[in-house]
């Protein structure tokens, strides 16, 4: 049986995906990316960064991106970012 | 700081290469290595910084995920402590200019004094270096009450002296005695003589002899109101004089003014010279103590070292700045010399009549001799021209002599 995103339970639900434990949550401020709940780096250059998340991958594109900070739980990514895409 | 850190801590710089160099980053992240500084070099390899102590581990995480990890450079930790180890200079000197720093803390090396008045700041700190509070004293060695109390005794002028000390800096607050007033003893013989000659204009004797009438003249000095009263029916006394006398006065006062004066011109050329001042002694740094070979303004400026409010340590950086003037010859108006010259002269005159004093008349004669200004102030002035004089011993001694002579002729005549 296939497994279901638990996104797409939630929307069935109609519950918030945020109240979801472990979602990945985006934040994008001014040259500034911070990914929570992410499931590590899939890939890792200076114009494309590419997250892991439970249900996919986040791919963030732009140029003199670096990877500032990283722990378990979260990450930051710094630089000029161009697209955000959600895979 | 952050640099300060790694420096201390030490870090090695590192260089992974393999297929999905990436993986590297979660295992580190995953084992909580810290890392920092990730870059990039191409599809296949990236440069990373982590603690020295966790290369071991990173080389080890590599290997599980099929990559190579190479250490590019080392810096701080080990490295900065077996290079200050050989060159002992590098850690002996910060360690006795923080031990000196430390010691200078227990030194005076600032006294301020507040709240006194009339008794002089120097009086103070000389009462105090005699308790043994003074500039470059150990404090601990000393307590502040006993030398508020030893103050406190050797100036009779100050009720109260409280003495705190912070770090290196003493300050001494003072609270002076309530002065008591003078009394007025009217047992004191006296008399009242004439400030000023002049043509009286109105006599009020309240105590005392009066020898002058209204409309009579009187010089400078002589006594308008004797002490000796005659009686009638008691005989001849000695009081304290007192009573009012105006008179019209004359004033002819005269000021003189130079026609020309020098004044500053600034030639452009400036200078700026530091030193610095350790305890009594100046070190210099530069050559002559007067660069500029002209005439020149100085500035100067200290900036005590220390921490502001804390303590102060025994050394003063000292800044002169200069510019070079030379002196020029230019010539005063007559107009101003003249108002400033009878400004003056209305001052003096206005100090010379006192409180009561009025000027009834006056005027103004200008004039030039020999490249000054001259001007004559006549004025007719009304003003009260007594003043007492307190009877000398000697005086009173010969007063009373001659009280007793007339007595005993009175006696002898009855």
């Amino acid at each position: 049986m296939k497994k279901l995103p638990a996104y797409k339970i939630a929307a069935a639900l109609h519950i918030p995906a945020v109240t979801l434990p472990g979602s990945p949550r985006l934040t994008l401020t001014a040259g500034e990316l911070l990914c929570e709940n992410h499931a590590g780096l899939q890939k890792y250059s200076g114009d494309c960064v590419e997250i892991r998340t439970r249900d996919g991958y986040v791919r963030v594109s732009g140029s003199s991106l670096e990877l500032t900070a990283m722990n378990r739980e979260e990450l930051t990514v710094r630089g000029f970012v161009a697209a955000v895409e959600i895979c | 700081m952050e640099r300060l850190s790694d420096l201390i801590r030490g870090c090695a710089e590192m260089r992974i290469t393999g297929a999905e160099p990436e993986r590297v980053i979660n295992a580190c992240c995953e084992a909580g290595i810290d890392f920092w500084g990730v870059e990039a070099e191409d599809e296949f390899s990236l440069v990373m910084s982590v603690r020295q102590s966790r290369t071991g581990e990173v080389k080890t995480l590599a290997e599980k995920c099929l990559c190579e990890a190479e250490t590019l450079r080392l810096r701080g930790g080990r490295r900065v402590a077996s290079r200050a180890g050989s060159r002992p200079v590098l850690w002996i000197l910060p360690l006795v200019l923080a031990g000196i720093l430390a010691a200078s803390t227990f030194f005076v090396w600032r006294i301020d004094v507040t709240g006194n008045v009339t008794v002089s700041d120097t009086e103070i700190l000389n009462a105090l270096a005699d308790s043994g509070v003074y500039i470059g004293a150990f404090w601990p060695g000393f307590s502040n009450e006993l030398t508020a109390s030893a103050v406190t005794a050797a100036i009779p002028e100050l009720k109260w002296v409280g003495i705190s000390t912070f770090g290196s800096r003493v300050t001494v607050r003072v609270r002076e005695k309530t002065r008591i007033p003078e009394i007025f003893d009217e047992s004191l013989p006296a008399r009242i003589v004439a400030v000023r000659g002049g043509l009286i204009e109105q006599m009020g004797a309240l105590r005392g002899n009066p020898l002058f009438e209204n409309g009579q003249t009187a010089a400078q000095g002589d006594v308008l109101i004797d002490a000796l009263v005659p009686g009638k029916f008691e005989g001849a006394r000695i009081v304290r004089a007192a009573g009012y006398v105006t008179a019209r006065t004359w004033y002819e006062l005269t000021a003189v003014m130079p026609l020309s004066r020098t004044v500053k011109e600034y030639t452009g050329e400036t200078y700026t010279a530091m030193a610095l001042r350790l305890g009594d002694r100046r070190i210099n740094f530069y050559r002559s103590s007067r660069i500029l070979h002209t005439m020149c303004d100085n500035i100067v400026q200290e900036k005590k070292l220390g921490v502001m409010g804390q303590f102060e340590l025994p050394a003063a950086l000292i800044t002169e700045a200069g510019r070079g003037y030379t002196l020029k010859t230019v010539t005063v108006d007559r107009d101003e010399a003249k108002k400033t010259l009878e400004a003056l002269l209305e001052s003096t005159l206005k100090t010379k009549l006192g409180a009561g004093g009025r000027v009834l008349s006056s005027e103004f004669i200008f004039g030039e001799a020999e490249g000054r200004a001259v001007v004559t102030l006549l004025a007719e002035c009304r003003q009260n021209i007594a003043r007492e004089e307190l009877l000398t011993e000697k005086e009173i001694a010969a007063l009373s002599a001659e009280l007793e002579e007339t007595d005993d002729r009175e006696d002898n005549g009855g």
